[in-house]
Formats: C-alpha cells, sequence, structure tokens
C-alpha cells in the first residue's frame, strides 16, 4: 500500500523504521493468502485457453484498480505452489512469437478454489460488522455449504458439497 | 555493445542473482529452474515492450521492467516460506531428523563396539583402557554427529526444503519403481520387528540361568580341565558375565514392551555384550591355552588350529551379522513402529 511513496514526513509514524517493518510484514502476510485466491480467480475465468503470468497481472492491475499490487517477480514462485499442489496444470504455448506458460485450473483445484471462495466469501461477511462495513453476498445465486462454506452455484443441481460431502438438499432457494 | 545485447546482458544477471538466491531443493530441479528462470525472462520482455508502447524495449524499459520484479532477494524468499516453523527445523523436517540422528548414533555405537572386541580380542589388551576409549569415541561420535546433523537440517529448513524434495533428488524416472512403491502402500504393513515379549522373557531368564551357571563354573573338579586348558574357567566366567549383561537387556525388553524408543535404546544396549562376546570368540584363536592345547592333547593328529580358527572365524561372522540383524530391527522400528493400540476413547468413537 505504500509501496508508491517514496519518503514521508519525519512526524509520520510509517516514517519508524520499527513500525514500519511492523505494517509491511502485516500486509504482506494478508496479502499472502489474497494473493492466492485472487490470482486463482482470474485463471478460474480462462478455463479453456489458460492464462500467462503478465496476463494474470495485467488483468489483476485492471480488477483491483492497482489496490492489490504483487510484486511482479513473486508471482511465479505462488502459481509453481499452485501447480505443484496440483491445483493447476501448465501448457507452453507460443504466443506473439514467444513461448509463453499458460496455467489452467484442474478439476480438483476449481472445486478447492470454491471452497477458498466460499471461505474467504463468508469471513468477510462475518468481519464486516467488526470493520464498519456491509458486505452483502449473492445469496441468490449461490449457496454457501453450511459446514464448510463451499461455494456451490444455485443454478447446479448439487444435493451435496462437492468438499465437505454435506447433503446441502433444500438449502437453494 | 548494442541496445539488444546490453538488455540481453542485463536480464541474464538478473536470473543469475534469482538463480543464486533461490533454495537448494529448486536449485537441484534443473528442468523446472531452467523452466521458472524463462518464465521470468518472458515476463521482464513483456513488460519492457508494453513500457515501450509496442516498439522495440531499449535498456531503460528493460531495467524498469526488472525494477518491477522485485528483487531477486523477494522472488527468492517465496520459495523458503515452505515449512512450519518449529525451533530452528521445521515441522515437517523433524521426522527425517530424528531418523537421521537415531542411524547416525547406531552406527556409530556399531563401529565403536565392533573396534572395541576386534582391540580387546588381542593379546595382552588393556580392557579397561580399550573400553574408556571405545565409549569416549562413542560418545565424541554422537555429539559431533548430532551438531553435524543439526546444522545441516537447519540450513535445510531455511532453504524451505521438504521430505518429498529428498525423494525427488532420489527418484528416478522408472515406471517400475512407481509401481513397487503402490504395491507397497498396499501391502499391509508386518509389525512383528522384534521377537513377542515372551521370546524376550524367555531369553533373558536362559541368559541369567546359563550365565550365572558358567559364572560358578562348576567344571573345577576336572583334573584335565585344569591342567590342559588352563585359561577356560577364566574365560567361562567373561562368557556366563556377557550372557547375563546379555539376559538383564533382554529381561528389561520385554518389561518396556511396545514403547517405540526404549526398545531401539536397549536394542542398540545389545551390540555391547555381543561386541564382548565377539572379542571372548577371537580370544578362543588367540589365546591358545582355552581350548587348543587341551584338543590338541585329545585329538594330536588332527590339525586343530586350523578346525579352531575356521570355527572362530565362522562364528565371528555369525556375530556381526547378530549385530546387523539389531540395526536392522531399530530401523524398521524407525520406519514401522508398532502398531498403534487403539485408546478407550478411540475405541468408544469408532463404536459411534
Amino acid at each position: 500500500m505504500f509501496r508508491n511513496i517514496k519518503t514521508y514526513r519525519p512526524e509520520a509514524l510509517i516514517e519508524s523504521e520499527r513500525f514500519r517493518s511492523y505494517v509491511e510484514s502485516f500486509e504482506s502476510e494478508l496479502l499472502r493468502g489474497i494473493s492466492t485466491i485472487s490470482a486463482l480467480a482470474i485463471i478460474q475465468r480462462h478455463p479453456q485457453e489458460g492464462v500467462y503470468g503478465y496476463q494474470l497481472l495485467k488483468e489483476l492491475e485492471q480488477e483491483t484498480q492497482r489496490t492489490l499490487v504483487i510484486e511482479e517477480g513473486t508471482l511465479y514462485p505462488i502459481l509453481r505452489k499452485l501447480e505443484r499442489d496440483g491445483l493447476l496444470i501448465s501448457e507452453k504455448k507460443e504466443s506473439s512469437g514467444r513461448p509463453r506458460k499458460y496455467y489452467k485450473l484442474t478439476e480438483e483445484g476449481n472445486k478447492l478454489y470454491h471452497h477458498m471462495m466460499g471461505f474467504f466469501s463468508k469471513l468477510l461477511e462475518a468481519i464486516a460488522p467488526l470493520m464498519e462495513i456491509e458486505i452483502k453476498l449473492p445469496e441468490k445465486k449461490y449457496v454457501y455449504c453450511p459446514n464448510c462454506a463451499n461455494k456451490i452455484p444455485q443454478s447446479e443441481d448439487i444435493r451435496f458439497c462437492n468438499i465437505c460431502g454435506l447433503n446441502i438438499e433444500g438449502l437453494a432457494k | 555493445m548494442s541496445n539488444q545485447n546490453e538488455s540481453k546482458e542485463l536480464i541474464e544477471a538478473f536470473k543469475e542473482e534469482v538463480k543464486k538466491k533461490l533454495p537448494i531443493w529448486l536449485k537441484t530441479q534443473v528442468t523446472e529452474l531452467k523452466d521458472f528462470l524463462d518464465e521470468l525472462e518472458d515476463h521482464i520482455w513483456d513488460k519492457a515492450t508494453e513500457l515501450a508502447e509496442g516498439k522495440e524495449p531499449d535498456i531503460v524499459h528493460v531495467r524498469e521492467a526488472i525494477k518491477s520484479m522485485g528483487t531477486p532477494r523477494q522472488i527468492a524468499k517465496e520459495f523458503r516460506t515452505r515449512g512450519t516453523p518449529k525451533f530452528y527445523i521445521t515441522e515437517e523436517l523433524w521426522p527425517p531428523y530424528y531418523k537421521s540422528l537415531i542411524f547416525a548414533c547406531v552406527f556409530i555405537l556399531f563401529v565403536n563396539m565392533l573396534t572395541m572386541g576386534i582391540k580387546l580380542a588381542q593379546p595382552g589388551a588393556v580392557v579397561g583402557s580399550i573400553v574408556g576409549q571405545a565409549f569416549e569415541g562413542t560418545f565424541a561420535g554422537f555429539a559431533y554427529a548430532i551438531v553435524g546433523i543439526t546444522l545441516v537440517f537447519v540450513q535445510l529448513s531455511y532453504h524451505g526444503f521438504l521430505p518429498e524434495d529428498f525423494k525427488k533428488l532420489t527418484e528416478v524416472q522408472d515406471k517400475k519403481k512407481e509401481k513397487t512403491r503402490e504395491k507397497r502402500k498396499r501391502t499391509p504393513r508386518t509389525r512383528s520387528v522384534i521377537p513377542s515379549t515372551g521370546s524376550y522373557l524367555f531369553e533373558g531368564i536362559m541368559g541369567f540361568v546359563m550365565g550365572g551357571v558358567l559364572g560358578l563354573y562348576p567344571f573345577g573338579d576336572i583334573n584335565f580341565l585344569a591342567e590342559h586348558m588352563p585359561a577356560l574357567p577364566g574365560w567361562l566366567k567373561y562368557v556366563g558375565l556377557v550372557m547375563i549383561v546379555s539376559g538383564v537387556i533382554r529381561f528389561s525388553q520385554a518389561l518396556i514392551g511396545k514403547h517405540v524408543r526404549l526398545q531401539q535404546l536397549f536394542l542398540s544396549l545389545g551390540i555391547i555384550p555381543m561386541c564382548f562376546n565377539l572379542a571372548l570368540l577371537l580370544q578362543l584363536h588367540f589365546n591358545e591355552y582355552i581350548i587348543r592345547k587341551g584338543f590338541i592333547y585329545l585329538f594330536p593328529t588332527a590339525d586343530v588350529y586350523t578346525i579352531i580358527y575356521a570355527l572362530v572365524i565362522v562364528f565371528s561372522i555369525l556375530s556381526v551379522v547378530g549385530m546387523l540383524g539389531e540395526i536392522r530391527k531399530i530401523a524398521q522400528l524407525e520406519l514401522k513402529g508398532f502398531e498403534p493400540k487403539e485408546t478407550k476413547f478411540e475405541k468408544l468413537m469408532n463404536n459411534h
């Protein structure tokens, strides 16, 4: 958040090395999980052709109005970890005269992505009053599993949560 | 130098710097490493091209693109976040750390005890000094092993090494191996790593009885033995003592039951009397007054020297095999353990 500011006024709290490092470490911890979810959200939008690193960052910047800024080089370790964990698969394809690595969600990755999204959304909804903000979840569009918070589209005729196996029949509105 | 070459050189230098900072486990995976560095390079060219508004990027654009990548340290740091912190060694690395320590300590004990056994068998050996040296060597070896292995694992934890990376290092791209592993997974674990409590109790009691009998030496009245085998009583007393010590160890093992660490400890201790046994066996060859003179008197035409020598060699080999067997049991206990005992709580939970 403070990355674009080169110098601070001397009386600014952030000028203190101690507080600046605290804030930076807090932000980096918070951003780690959020970056992963956000990257997955972008990848999920390209189920057929996949998305390559640079394209992913560009879309992320546009979607978040440059609020969620990831150090560009650090995106690739994240993608590789997701690939190693079986959430992503990659494929090398030629594009604009350059070989690029396109990432796509695996079947399991897609399921886990919905679970992570659901969990994060429910978490935001729960803590919203503490932060004096309002969060309205699209409950007409999705069912959130009461057990694991998995986000399930209302349009799909699913009887059991595909993450925790809970019977969700009757929860759809 | 042309603009293009200068840009390429700068990108190569950046890649080299990132590579230097990367954890060892990634450096060992050559294809993945190359793939990762190529991906970074593609990103830099994409960014530089965008900064150059679609034209051929020059060195200024490349420099700017590299800046936005983050520092090589930051990039490498993302790979080092693997593993759950637990003291200086990550939680994931504790089991291999323990195993390495145990194997190293058992190996050091084995080598020292074997050396002690052989030294003790030499004529004119000073028992106290040799035993002292063996224990000193063992403890010094333990200390070196603990410090060395700990340092290695601290370093591996710092680099974000995980147990699966060890496997990757040794993994051969052979489907047969994969199949064997699958088979092994399917095969139920054999749990009879060490003999039953009853067997240990029997061995313990036998050790006490036989050792006691030999220690008392009930053959004192036999004139032939006193005349032709004068060193035999002393030798038998030592054998008896070693049997009693082995019996105590076996008896303790029977009492310990299924406690992995204590069983491993006593299996290690069991190697000590085995080494003394080896020394006593070798004494049969080196000291002619134990049995050789007597047998030469009894069988003057036979090649007693060669027969005893051959028997000593055979039994010594069996003794060393026995020691290795104990080490194998320690290793198997570490790898397989005992069948976990279902607690009352688990039983109740499972019943419902």
